[in-house]
C-alpha cells in the first residue's frame, strides 16, 4: 500500500496531467530545491542550475501523459532533468571552444590561452582551498569525466542517491552503475589530491 | 574492482562530500520558482495555440485550395475540339468548290465578266489547279514537305 507522500503525489499528478498548472506549481514546489541542487552539481552555476531546473519542470508538465506512472515521479523527472544538464554542457563546451577558435574572453573575462587557463586555474584552486569553497575544484574535475561517470558520481556523493535510485535513473544495473562509480571515484582522487587533502582530508 | 575496494572508496567519498550534499540552494535563486515555472508553462501554452491555430488555418486553406483545383480539373484544361485540326487538303477543297460556285453564280446573274477573269491572272476554270498540282505531306515530326509537281504559270 503506498505512503500518504505517495498517494498524495498521485493525486498531484493526476491533476497536474488533466491541465491544471497550479497543481504542477505544487509539486514544483516539492522538489524544486533538490532538482536546483543536482543541477548545480552537474553545472557548478547557481544561475545555470536555476535555468536548467525550471526548464526541465517546463518539459515534464509538457510531457507528464507521458508519464505511465511505473517508476516514480521523482525518477522519471530526473531523467528529464538530468538530460538537460547534458543538453547545457554540450552547449556550454561548444561556446567554449568558438571562444577558444576566435580567441574571445571567457565568462569570467579572463584570457581563452590555454595556458593561461591552467595557471588561473591552479590560483583559483588554491584560492578556493584557503577560502575552504571546493565546489569549483570539484566542479572543474567533474568536467573531465564521461557523462555516465559524472552523472553516477554526482547522483551517489552530491545528492546522496542510493544505487538503486542511481540504477534507476540512469537505466543501467545496479552493477554497472558501481563501475562507473569507481572509476570516477579514482579519477576524482586523482585529480582533487593535494585539493582536497589541505581541506580536511577528503579523499 | 573487488566488493570491499568498492565499499571502502564509496564510504570515504560518501564521508568526504557530506558538506556538499548539505548545502542549501541560495534565497535569491529559489525566490518565485514555482510562478516563473508556471508562467513558462502559460507562456509556452499560448504559443503553442497561436502557432498551432496558423498552422491550422494554413492546412485547411490548402486542403480547400487542392480540393477547388483537382474538381475544376477538366475545366481548366482546354482540350482542343478534334474538328479544329487544320487539314491542308479540305481546307483548300472547300475555299476551291466555295470560290468556284460563287463564280458560277455571277456568271449565271451577269456579274462576272471577262475583265473579272483577266484580275484573277487564269481562267476561273483552272484558277486551283495550281494548287491541285502542289501536293503537301506532312511528316511525322510535323514538318510540311513541299512536292512540286509542276505549277502552271500563266
Amino acid at each position: 500500500m503506498p505512503d500518504l507522500k505517495e498517494q498524495a503525489e498521485k493525486e498531484l499528478i493526476e491533476k497536474a496531467r488533466a491541465g491544471d498548472i497550479r497543481t504542477f506549481g505544487e509539486l514544483v514546489k516539492i522538489y524544486q530545491e533538490r532538482s536546483i541542487r543536482t543541477a548545480f552539481s552537474f553545472l557548478g552555476n547557481w544561475e545555470d542550475a536555476r535555468d536548467v531546473a525550471q526548464e526541465s519542470f517546463v518539459k515534464a508538465y509538457q510531457s507528464l501523459s507521458g508519464f505511465k506512472g511505473s517508476s516514480k515521479f521523482s525518477t522519471w523527472f530526473y531523467r528529464i532533468l538530468m538530460n538537460s544538464c547534458k543538453d547545457f554542457l554540450r552547449k556550454r563546451k561548444s561556446r567554449k571552444q568558438a571562444q577558444f577558435i576566435t580567441g574571445a574572453q571567457d565568462e569570467d573575462g579572463g584570457a581563452a590561452d590555454p595556458l593561461d587557463r591552467v595557471a588561473s586555474s591552479n590560483r583559483n584552486a588554491l584560492k578556493l582551498v584557503m577560502d575552504h569553497e571546493i565546489t569549483g575544484a570539484i566542479s572543474k574535475a567533474l568536467e573531465v569525466l564521461p557523462f555516465q561517470q559524472r552523472s553516477a558520481f554526482t547522483l551517489r556523493y552530491l545528492e546522496g542517491m542510493s544505487i538503486r535510485e542511481i540504477a534507476e535513473n540512469m537505466v543501467l544495473s545496479e552493477g554497472a552503475v558501481k563501475a562507473h562509480l569507481w572509476q570516477a571515484g579514482q579519477k576524482m582522487k586523482e585529480s582533487l589530491t593535494g585539493i582536497l587533502e589541505i581541506e580536511g582530508g577528503l579523499l | 574492482m573487488k566488493d570491499d575496494s568498492f565499499d571502502r572508496m564509496d564510504e570515504s567519498l560518501m564521508k568526504g562530500f557530506k558538506k556538499n550534499r548539505d548545502r542549501k540552494v541560495p534565497e535569491s535563486i529559489l525566490r518565485g520558482f514555482s510562478e516563473s515555472v508556471e508562467k513558462q508553462i502559460l507562456e509556452a501554452k499560448s504559443q503553442n495555440t497561436v502557432f498551432g491555430g496558423g498552422a491550422m488555418v494554413f492546412s485547411i486553406s490548402f486542403v480547400l485550395i487542392a480540393a477547388i483545383l483537382l474538381w475544376q480539373w477538366p475545366n481548366l484544361i482546354k482540350q482542343v475540339p478534334s474538328d479544329a485540326k487544320f487539314s491542308f487538303n479540305e481546307k483548300t477543297a472547300f475555299q476551291e468548290s466555295d470560290i468556284d460556285s460563287d463564280v458560277q453564280v455571277l456568271k449565271a446573274l451577269g456579274e462576272w465578266n471577262e475583265e473579272d477573269e483577266a484580275a484573277m491572272g487564269i481562267p476561273v476554270e483552272n484558277a486551283f489547279a495550281e494548287f491541285a498540282e502542289f501536293d503537301l505531306d506532312i511528316n511525322d515530326d510535323g514538318i510540311i514537305a513541299g512536292r512540286n509537281v509542276g505549277i502552271s504559270m500563266h
